[in-house]
């Protein structure tokens, strides 16, 4: 049993401090400080940087920060020989450190110069290492300069311990020692999160902030602390957190007019008006990319204009009616704008998930937002006083409308949606959380508010992805409707948000919509039909290659047959022709057996392209062609998530309406995601139609292909 | 591991998506090409047609006699006033040359063009192809009904019998000739020599004079007292019928004359006082000759008025008694006479056909009527058949007896060469046959001028072709 | 171009012509005055037949202008190219009646004998070449941008240098517009220990072979990089003298070079396969432009 309170000497002076203190915090807590690089007080001591040295009288010198105090200890924090020792350390740390480095351009406060300016070392006497251990700029926050890492671990102990994220962590040996994100990834592609924890725990500027994507927002006057804790939705949020995030939420001020946010621009910041309202729009033309001329005549040349949904009504036209936004509001096709007030948040799908501004908001009065980054919208979202307003609006003034943008729920009456109003009940998931599991009893029913959830069934096979379900999805009906088990895994692929309503609100919604009852069954048939078909597909597995450039998973191909193809290029040049100009084939991928599987749309079975879309937009015909519908705003989402670039953006010349002086039009190059249409006005596409040499064609891969996979499979 | 991969993705990625719209090399040099070949050629004929040169566009090289044009196209080709092309119209042959009519009773009468094809090169205009008369002779009709020969010639092998082998024709020659005697051996020849006619001794195409084998001149020219002449007619003076004909000379056998063969071993004897020979000439030539020949004889023999005639074929009958005293002119009339009575009744008659007349003492000579070209509408030449013997092909000459025998060889005889044989001479009418009757022909004087001529084709005017008929000089004979 | 069943119906349509026209050649060149002659109207009419014929093969160019007008399918087109283009020979011929005495006529009957022997040449290339092409270069790329290409793989090949070996002293890094191949290899190589020597005789290869067989593959025909056994007989030495970390890069410098060695090859064949354009297609407007001239010409005289 250790005593309670133990004393020694420090520096000739007699402490006493409580036992299982270090020598370091002894000294701390008696005012004398011992210089230290890898230790910080919020984190578990470690001992790897030795500047803490001290003399205990022991054979060699001992960390301090590591070393438990103990009964009469006489411990020299200044002595020669530990000044000598830690003056060394100081010199060989910085004859490897790229002084200045960015901390210390940035803030002058680089702990390691700083020491080494106080131990008055100018030129370390030892060689450099000649080579650079590298930077890592792929994050969008942090930038990451190896070179000037001393390897003290204080990142590392703050991502997992502090934020639990388990991101950081150490790799390689001696020389090439250093840290690494997820399993040696570039920062930017690694499950980093960009909390900043470890940029604030780097004592070097090895992790420095970027500060033109900005943890601290530029724009606005910074929010104080006491400013935000003065707030509703703040109150409970730690002013600590506050403190440390200062400039992560600005106050903004918006006049009537001016542009709070753009649709399609790429941000990372949420805005919770304070006062005020604003118009939400989206100020792109309302229309999709049509290719005309083929059905007039023979000769006339096809050009691509935009046309709306209501004077080019597609086959399998949806009958839907608003566009689903970042926002708590959904935007009528007809006229896509929508007023938001106080207390709304908005953006929320850009700062969480880093999608595409979905629509544009313009100051209607004088309005005062705050906008803030994803870490503090991380912490009001955990925050109680906050959600509960945010689910407060939403039974208010969101429910309603989000229920009704779902075509077979239009019928309900304004009584049921009353009766729900206080049963819904609005769930959060992270990405990666499973909302409900395959083979679980079925107990409620979910409608989608944000961002994505992957449907998918797990078979002895493997798992396979049934669907990507966007705002305005929903999910659990079938279960519900069928033998009240879960026929699929639902999992959030990003921040999602889902509106969950309770099985016997379901059920009690059946019985008094028998219309909404039956469109919902026949929505759940169909899908189970869907399912059955695509079980019997991966059944019939077929080798490998087929599998591994994912044509498997293809609809459609354009192959060319690469033994005829003269690479006239006829059928990219056919392809532009048909489309202004603008190929959506690129004659060029990957081969499979003597056919060249181009670059142009494959209709997906497993459409990545439609995670992601922050406007919905972009959807399948139950054909399961890729469609894109009128309200595209252009922001190349899709085609980033297409595995196969398939997906490009095509130039549109419009005039609109000028945001900056309203009532006056320019005209504005548009883009709007355009992939292979097929052509659909003809009955071939043009690539195929134009192949002097017979190369060209447009198959079904499994048919297609279907006698060499039997062949190779007999193998 | 290698950080390479290839996905789908990566590869369309690193495609500019607009790469087709800039040009590249072998697509610029394609297009490049693709506009300067196409402007050089016709930069070529814009050329040369500038410089006036109109040989390019020409289908071929003309013929030899119109050669001389060179590229004056419009020499010939006419610029049609309604449309715009410039076809060769019959009016700019016939500004040259006469194209006689082939028949009278023909139905119709094809254009020059149709038959004479031009720009085929070098070759003869006149060469027609059988087709060319099959049109019509394949199924003849003529205007006045049925043909008068054969209705269907397709081919040589069908050709009829020539007109003088058929229907006992005889041959109109009036010089009483046996071919089977002088062609048999041992002749008595000129001096006495024996000799073995020869087909050529006799006959020869006209254009070959030569010297004759008999042809030394046996009949001198005389000169009588009275200054009156007597030669012998000229042998180099072939009488033809027609321009035609003159155009043959060597193709076709000159008539025998008197003078070149018959009269080595046929002397014109008319008296034993006398070695000349009459002059084979006209009854009153002869007559002229016998009693100048007489006058002078009387002149320098005065004695021979009181001679005793004794007709030397009489012996038997008795001298008249008295010795007569004639005149010198009756003696004169009494010798000649005596020596035409001998001449007219069987020198003369021995070949020619005499004919008296009453009111005339004198008898006149029927005309030979020697056919010089048994086949007037086509055209065979000897000259082109030296190579056969002429009794291969006359083969019933040796035979033959009376002046009537019509010995031109069968068509069957040329027919076993001309046939439509690979290896066989050529079968074709043209041949044989001309379609235009030149007998008819009228020769045109040309109209063109030198200096015109000189001229580049750029700046020649074509000369009018005027109304052909109007400038005809006819130089028919 | 294959041989194949959809040919057939233009392959008995271009023999009945043939067939038809020679049935009709040759009565005609028996029966007719003159002989077979362009001018008469068996001829003209051969002429015509002839020059309809060329001016519908040549009608392929200007139907590949406009790729999306429905009016047939281009291979349909193309067939029709191949095998009437090919019937205009003999019809011409008849046309000529084998004859070709003038000048202009006699270039005309030049030029389609070439045009003729250039489009079958081709049409033998182009089923020849592309599986030459599929076999042996199975990274093609688009002939157009080859250059594009390089450029991404001197770009590809610098950042993979230089995170193996450090900086590339005096190499001047030319990012290239548009290349994406940053994002591969930007990731920073930390950790693996190599001894700076083995790095110097890496850069030093990468310096002095590599580099200025990629920047100028037509120059350093003779380096053994551009031959596949001599560079895979140097890489395979390569690797016996580096230490295991770097095989990896000297993997992938393996596959730039091949890569590099199959765009030089993609290169050759496609120009091969091409070339014959550069006659044909001239050649074939020029033949239609003077045939014009000498049918109007023609027919005026």
């Amino acid at each position: 049993m250790t005593p309670a309170s133990i004393s020694l000497t420090i520096d000739g002076r007699q402490v006493s401090v409580a036992s299982g203190t270090t020598v370091f915090d002894a000294a701390r807590l008696n005012g004398i400080r011992i210089p230290a690089l890898c230790h910080q007080q919020n984190e578990v001591p470690v001992g790897v940087c030795r500047v803490c040295v001290v003399d205990v009288g022991g054979r060699v010198l001992t960390a301090s920060c590591v070393r438990p105090a103990e009964e009469g200890m006489n411990v020299s924090t200044t002595s020669a020989k530990v000044t000598r020792a830690r003056r060394t350390l100081v010199e060989l740390l910085m004859s490897d450190h790229p002084s200045p480095c960015a901390r210390q351009q940035q803030s002058g406060d680089c702990e390691l110069e700083i020491l080494a300016r106080a131990e008055g070392i100018e030129t370390p006497r030892f060689a450099r290492r000649d080579s650079s251990r590298g930077r890592d700029d792929s994050s969008v926050a942090i930038a990451v300069d190896h070179d000037a890492c001393i390897l003290c671990d204080r990142c590392i102990r703050g991502c997992d311990e502090i934020r639990h994220n388990d991101v950081l962590g150490r790799m390689g040996k001696g020389y090439r020692a250093g840290i690494t994100f997820d399993a040696n990834q570039p920062m930017g592609d690694s499950s980093c999160v960009s909390c900043g924890e470890c940029m604030i725990s780097c004592p070097t500027g090895a992790l420095t902030n970027k500060f033109h994507v900005g943890t601290a927002l530029h724009v606005g006057e910074p929010a104080s602390p006491e400013l935000l804790k003065g707030l509703p939705v703040f109150s409970g949020v730690s002013g600590t957190f506050l403190e440390l995030n200062r400039g992560s939420v600005v106050t903004r001020h918006f006049r009537p007019g001016e542009i709070i946010c753009r649709e399609g621009e790429y941000g990372s910041t949420a805005f919770y008006i304070l006062e005020g309202r604003a118009q939400v729009s989206i100020n792109t033309q309302i229309g999709h990319v049509k290719t005309e001329g083929g059905a007039r005549g023979f000769f006339s040349k096809l050009s691509s204009r935009l046309a709306r949904g209501a004077e080019d009504h597609r086959d399998e036209e949806t009958d839907r009616r608003t566009i689903p936004i970042d926002a708590p509001a959904d935007l009528p096709l007809t006229k896509p704008v929508a007023e938001l007030g106080p207390s709304d948040l908005f953006g929320e799908m850009t700062c969480m998930s880093f999608y595409p501004r979905s629509a544009t908001v313009q100051a209607v009065t004088e309005c005062t937002v705050l906008e803030m980054l994803r870490n503090v919208l991380d912490i009001l979202q955990r925050n109680k006083n906050f959600r509960g307003q945010i689910e407060e609006n939403y039974r208010r003034r969101a429910l309603d409308s989000h229920l009704r943008s779902v075509p077979v729920f239009a019928q309900l009456t304004p009584a049921f949606i009353d009766h729900l109003r206080d049963k819904v009940e609005l769930l959060r998931y992270s990405p990666g959380q499973v909302i409900c599991r395959q083979g679980e009893a079925a107990d409620s029913f979910y409608l989608v508010r944000i961002g994505f959830v992957k449907v998918s069934q797990t078979h002895p096979g493997g798992e396979m992805i049934l669907a990507y379900l966007g705002r305005g999805g929903y999910f659990g009906e079938v279960g519900l409707l069928g033998g009240g088990v879960r026929t699929a895994t639902c999992a959030a692929l990003d921040h999602v948000e889902v509106v969950r309503i309770a099985a016997e609100d379901f059920r009690l919604m059946m019985d008094q919509f028998p219309e909404v009852h039956r469109s919902l069954e026949a929505v759940a048939l169909g899908r189970q039909q869907e399912n059955r078909d695509r079980l019997a597909l991966v059944e019939s597995t077929p080798l490998q290659d087929f599998l591994a450039q994912g044509l498997m998973e293809a609809q459609s191909l354009l192959i060319l047959d690469l033994e005829r193809c003269t690479r006239c290029d006829a059928c990219v040049r056919a392809c532009a022709d048909a489309h202004d100009g603008v190929t959506r084939l690129i004659r060029e991928g990957l081969r499979f057996d003597k056919y060249l599987v181009a670059t142009s749309c494959r209709q997906c079975r497993d459409p990545l392209c439609m995670v992601g879309c922050p406007v919905g937009s972009i959807r399948r015909r139950n054909s399961l062609e890729v469609i894109i519908e009128d309200w595209c705003i252009g922001c190349g989402q899709c085609a980033n998530n297409c595995p196969y670039g398939n997906i490009n953006m095509h130039p549109f010349t419009v005039n609109l309406v000028d945001p900056e002086s309203p009532g006056r039009t320019r005209a504005v190059v548009k883009q709007k995601a355009t992939s292979c249409d097929l052509c659909t006005d003809h009955v071939e596409p043009s690539c195929v139609y134009a192949c002097p040499h017979d190369a060209a064609h447009r198959v079904d891969p499994r048919k297609f292909f279907g006698q060499l996979l039997a062949r190779s499979k007999g193998d | 591991m290698p950080r390479r991969s290839r996905t789908a993705k990566k590869l369309a990625q690193r495609i500019e998506l607009s790469y087709f719209e800039r040009p590249h090399p072998l697509r610029r040099w394609r297009f490049i090409l693709s506009v300067a070949l196409p402007v050089a050629a016709l930069l070529w004929l814009a050329v040369v047609r500038v410089s006036g040169n109109r040989t390019p566009y020409s289908m071929g090289p003309v013929s030899k006699p119109h050669a001389f044009f060179g590229g004056k196209c419009s020499a010939c080709h006419v610029a049609d006033t309604v449309s715009f092309r410039h076809p060769v119209t019959d009016q700019a042959c016939l500004a040259c040359h006469d194209g006689p009519v082939h028949q009278a009773s023909q139905t119709f009468t094809p254009s020059c063009s149709s038959c004479h094809a031009e720009h085929l090169g070098r070759t003869q205009l006149v060469a027609m192809r059988d087709v060319s008369c099959t049109q019509c002779h394949a199924s003849l009709s003529t205007r006045t009904g049925a043909p008068r020969f054969v209705r269907t010639v397709l081919s040589f092998a069908e050709h009829p019998e020539f007109a003088p082998l058929r229907d006992d024709f005889k041959d109109p020659g009036t010089i009483k000739f046996n071919h089977s005697v002088h062609l048999q051996q041992n002749l008595l020849g000129p001096g006495g020599r024996r000799v073995r006619l020869a087909c050529n001794d006799c006959h020869r195409p006209g254009a070959a004079w030569g010297s004759w084998p008999y042809g030394a001149p046996g009949v001198q020219a005389v000169t009588l007292a009275n200054g009156a002449q007597f030669a012998p007619p000229s042998a180099a003076t072939p009488h033809f019928a027609s321009a035609a004909q003159k155009r043959s000379e060597l193709a076709y056998m000159a008539p025998p004359t008197y003078a070149n063969t018959c009269f080595a071993c046929h002397a014109l004897e008319f008296d034993a006082r006398f070695s000349q020979s009459v002059p084979h000439d006209t009854p009153a030539k002869i007559d002229a000759f016998l009693r100048g020949v007489y006058q002078e004889y009387v002149s320098s023999h005065p004695s021979a008025l009181r001679e005793t005639f004794l007709p030397p074929r009489l012996p038997e009958k008795p001298v008249p008694p008295t010795p007569r005293v004639l005149t010198q002119d009756q003696w004169v009339a009494e010798q000649t006479a005596t020596a035409e009575n001998l001449l007219w009744r069987k020198t003369c008659s021995e070949c020619h056909a005499l004919t008296s007349s009453a009111g005339n003492s004198l008898p006149a000579i029927v005309p030979s009527r020697i056919t010089i070209r048994w086949l007037p509408s086509s055209f065979f030449s000897h000259d082109a058949h030296r190579m056969v013997t002429c009794e291969s092909c006359h083969s019933r000459i040796a035979s033959s007896q009376l002046t009537s025998d019509v010995n031109l060889p069968s068509v069957r005889t040329c027919q076993q060469c001309h046939a439509q044989r690979a290896s066989a001479a050529p079968a074709g009418c043209s041949e044989c046959h001309t379609y235009h009757d030149w007998s008819q022909e009228r020769i045109y004087p040309g109209k063109f001028l030198l200096p015109d001529l000189l001229k580049s084709s750029r700046d020649f005017a074509p000369a009018v072709p005027s109304n052909a008929a109007s400038t005809v000089a006819a130089v028919v004979r | 171009m294959l041989f194949d069943q959809k040919q057939r119906p233009w392959v008995i349509a271009a023999a009945l012509i043939l067939i038809v026209a020679t049935a009709v050649y040759i009565p005609y060149a028996i029966l007719s005055p003159q002989g077979p002659r362009g001018g008469s109207a068996i001829g003209l009419a051969f002429g015509i037949a002839g020059f309809a014929l060329m001016i519908f093969a040549g009608l392929l160019g200007a139907r590949k202008k406009v790729p999306v007008w429905r009016i047939g399918r281009a291979q349909t087109w193309m067939r029709g190219h191949l095998w009437l283009g090919l019937v205009a020979l003999p019809i011409i011929l008849f046309h000529a009646g084998f004859h070709m005495r003038g000048t202009l006529t006699c270039v005309l009957m030049i030029l389609l004998f070439t045009v003729i022997a250039s489009g079958m040449f081709g049409a033998l290339l182009q089923a020849y070449i592309p599986r030459r092409m599929t076999i042996e270069v199975p990274m093609e790329t688009i002939y157009e941008q080859i250059d594009h290409i390089r450029a991404q793989l001197r770009e590809e090949a610098d950042q993979l240098a230089t995170a193996a070996c450090g900086t590339l002293q005096g190499a001047p890094s030319a990012p290239v517009a548009g290349a994406n191949t940053a994002a591969t290899a930007s990731a920073v190589e930390i950790g693996v220990e190599v001894s700076e020597e083995a790095r110097s005789q890496l850069r030093e290869f990468y310096l002095r072979r590599m580099r200025p067989f990629l920047n100028a593959p037509a120059a350093h025909r003779s380096s053994p990089l551009a031959d596949a056994p001599q560079a895979a007989g140097l890489f395979e030495e390569l690797r016996l003298r580096m230490p295991p970390e770097l095989h990896d890069t000297l993997k992938d410098f393996e596959s730039i070079c091949e890569e590099e060695r199959q765009l030089t090859r993609q290169a050759k064949l496609h120009r091969v396969l091409h070339a014959w354009l550069l006659v044909h297609v001239p050649l074939s407007y020029a033949l239609l432009a003077l045939a014009a001239v000498h049918a109007i010409v023609a027919l005026r005289f």
